[in-house]
């Protein structure tokens, strides 16, 4: 289906229900203000080296509940204003372009007669490992299956059913994805089923896992297929919360291929509340974009600290040291640091 | 040369290994370390003072109030700060940590359980009254019972009269509380069932709306909390039950919540002192006099 035509019939759908129930509308949003510094191998290099001001994320958030009908709509518009850009593609001949402005969610969520289960339907969050719950302790790094292209998106189009295990144990979502992801043109050309639960066995201890098939679309331009699976182990008590991840993306291959297929991470994250508004956090991601090469793992270290002024706003340091592990020589084998100060605000 | 290759390619199968290692001892040493920082005060916080934080609920809030008050006269060296914000924000305030007890007039839900679990926070809820909603009517109506299912058909729209009940044919005035409330949370969960109140109710902000709107408007019908009875209201029976301590304690009466103070873990230290108190002699007359049941 369409995207045009999928968000026409979920703005229907919602538009309906609210003419015929009594909608409690909210509106919310947060934005972020940041300052990075880029520096590339051991000598200053001009053209690689930078410093931008930009405002890399505005969120406008719309939400319309009727409780006593069981409907909600949600609304998130992404705004963001980059000097070095954004890959958009507007065109068919798509360069960066300095700003952008995208519907990042848009769903309408259903209450069914299941307690706490929910089906969704519309441009929503990716239910894969760690990235519908990081929350940016770290302004630099986006969850790993979302920066190293383990899975299409952060947000996708899709129907899925979401819920609540009963006494909290845990939450499970299964869902479809058009695989087109929220910034490119639609071509629904990798559909996929996603598969993700979270279980809480104790307080504090919660294991998190996920897999994602591609579906095969012999009819629409040729598709790769791939699977990728995503483990979370994450323990919580006090001020410290530490989680380990690991995610695997395997793509199918043919005889003529160059490459294993194969791409894989490990991650490691350590927050520390050092007192209450003061938040520290470490993070290691140990990156393999091809197991079956020889020499091309990339290893991030990440550090932020996160000052809460007041509950409505942030500010923020980061850093991170890129490590590749390519041979002496290599081309892209010059580590880079990049810091940034930030300030995140909301409404 | 072979030798060289071999030790090569051995060195880089370790390379290849050293990820997943590290992702196991990373698992272990944190379930380690971590396992030690479940009472873990850093050297530079503050020393604990000798104050008890209360938020939630605003149905709680007049027990809390008072027996704060009474507990203070007893315990002089104890300071409680009582605050309302409603049941959702009294668990949030344990789950975050930001308050030592949290009012609910409502069990907690799963997805609150499961947020609480994954902080390292384990929500227990001690039962220190009981509240009922009590089913109301103009004091002229000759009506003595009804059940859940007419109440039902009458705050949805399908009994519109009096005369489908047996009584007068004169139009119902269906009374309600606004939906954000926890009074019609309960009437939703226990009468309505999923289906949508009817747009015609008189939507009220408050218990004591609700009494004088019934008392004074011909056909109309309402619910409160038992605290809010009056004798120029008239009670009616639910399922052939009426409303009294007795009914409410011992189950036969349906429309009724209990009332709770959450705590992270099972109460200790001041917070288990001042929840004792309230489960005490002089606690539970504090509850019948804010107008609940007691539990003990």
């Amino acid at each position: 289906m369409k995207k045009s035509v999928l968000m026409a019939v979920v703005f229907v759908m919602a538009f309906t229900a609210a003419a015929m129930a009594e909608f409690k509308v909210t509106f919310q949003g947060y934005q972020w203000l940041r300052y990075e510094v880029i520096q590339v191998g051991a000598k200053q290099d001009s053209t690689s080296d930078r410093n931008s001001f930009s405002i890399p994320r505005t969120y406008l958030r719309m939400r319309a509940i009727d409780s006593s009908l069981g409907i909600g709509g949600f609304l998130t518009v992404d705004i963001n204003n980059d000097q070095f850009g954004q890959k958009v593609a507007t065109t068919a001949s798509a360069g960066a372009v300095d700003w952008g402005i995208w519907v990042k969610y848009g769903y309408v969520d259903f209450d069914l007669p299941v307690p706490e289960m929910k089906l969704r339907v519309g441009l929503q969050k990716f239910y894969f490992g760690s990235v519908d719950k990081w929350a940016y302790p770290i302004t630099l790094s986006q969850a790993y299956a979302d920066r190293h292209r383990i899975i299409p998106s952060s947000a996708e189009q899709g129907i899925a059913l979401v819920g609540i295990l009963p006494e909290g144990w845990g939450d499970y979502e299964l869902a479809v994805y058009n695989g087109a992801g929220y910034k490119k043109l639609e071509d629904n050309a990798e559909k996929m089923y996603v598969v993700s639960s979270t279980i809480v066995p104790l307080p504090g201890l919660s294991v998190r896992g996920s897999y994602l098939k591609t579906i095969t679309n012999a009819i629409d331009a040729p598709t790769r297929d791939y699977s990728a699976t995503g483990v979370v182990v994450t323990y919580a008590t006090g001020p410290v919360e530490a989680w380990v991840e690991y995610n695997v993306k395997k793509e199918v291959r043919n005889a003529t291929a160059t490459n294993s297929g194969v791409r894989e991470g490990v991650i490691a994250y350590l927050g520390v509340k050092l007192f209450d508004p003061l938040l520290l956090s470490l993070r290691y991601d140990a990156h393999n974009p091809d197991t079956g090469a020889e020499r091309d793992e990339v290893n991030f270290i990440m550090a932020g600290l996160t000052y809460s002024l007041s509950d409505k706003i942030d500010l923020q340091f980061s850093y991170e040291l890129e490590q590749p592990k390519m041979l002496t020589g290599h081309p892209n084998n010059d580590h880079r640091n990049r810091f940034q100060v930030q300030t995140k605000w909301s409404w | 040369m072979v030798m060289r290759e071999d030790l090569k390619k051995q060195e880089e199968k370790k390379m290849k290994r050293f990820p997943k290692v590290m992702a196991l001892t990373a698992i272990a040493a944190f379930v380690i370390v971590s396992s030690g920082f479940a009472a873990w005060k850093w050297p530079w916080q503050k020393a604990q003072r000798n104050v008890l934080s209360v938020q939630g609920s605003t149905t709680v809030l007049p027990i809390t109030q008072k027996a704060a008050e009474e507990y203070m006269k007893i315990n002089k060296d104890i300071d409680i700060s009582i605050r309302g914000g409603g049941s959702g924000v009294g668990i949030a305030g344990i789950i975050d940590g930001s308050t030592d007890i949290g009012n609910s007039s409502r069990s907690i839900k799963a997805r609150e359980i499961m947020t609480a679990k994954q902080k390292g926070v384990n929500p227990v809820g001690t039962i220190i009254a009981q509240d009922a909603l009590a089913i109301v009517v103009h004091p002229s109506n000759l009506l003595r019972q009804i059940t859940i299912s007419q109440l039902k058909d009458i705050y949805s729209g399908k009994i519109t009269k009096w005369s489908q009940l047996g009584g007068p044919d004169e139009m119902i005035v269906p009374v309600s509380r606004d939906t954000s409330s926890g009074t019609y949370e309960i009437f939703a969960e226990f009468v309505l069932k999923g289906v949508k109140l009817r747009t015609d109710s008189i939507m009220t902000v408050s218990n004591r709306e609700v009494a004088e709107t019934v008392k004074n408007t011909k056909g109309a019908i309402g619910y409160v909390g038992l605290a809010f009875l009056s004798p120029e209201l008239k009670v009616v029976e639910v399922e052939g039950v009426i409303p009294s301590n007795e009914t409410v304690r011992n189950g036969s009466y349906k429309l009724t919540r209990p009332l709770l103070l959450f705590t992270n873990g099972e109460p200790a230290g001041k917070a288990k002192d001042y929840i004792d108190f309230i489960l005490s002699p002089a606690g539970q007359k504090v509850v019948v006099d804010a107008g609940y049941v007691p539990v003990k």
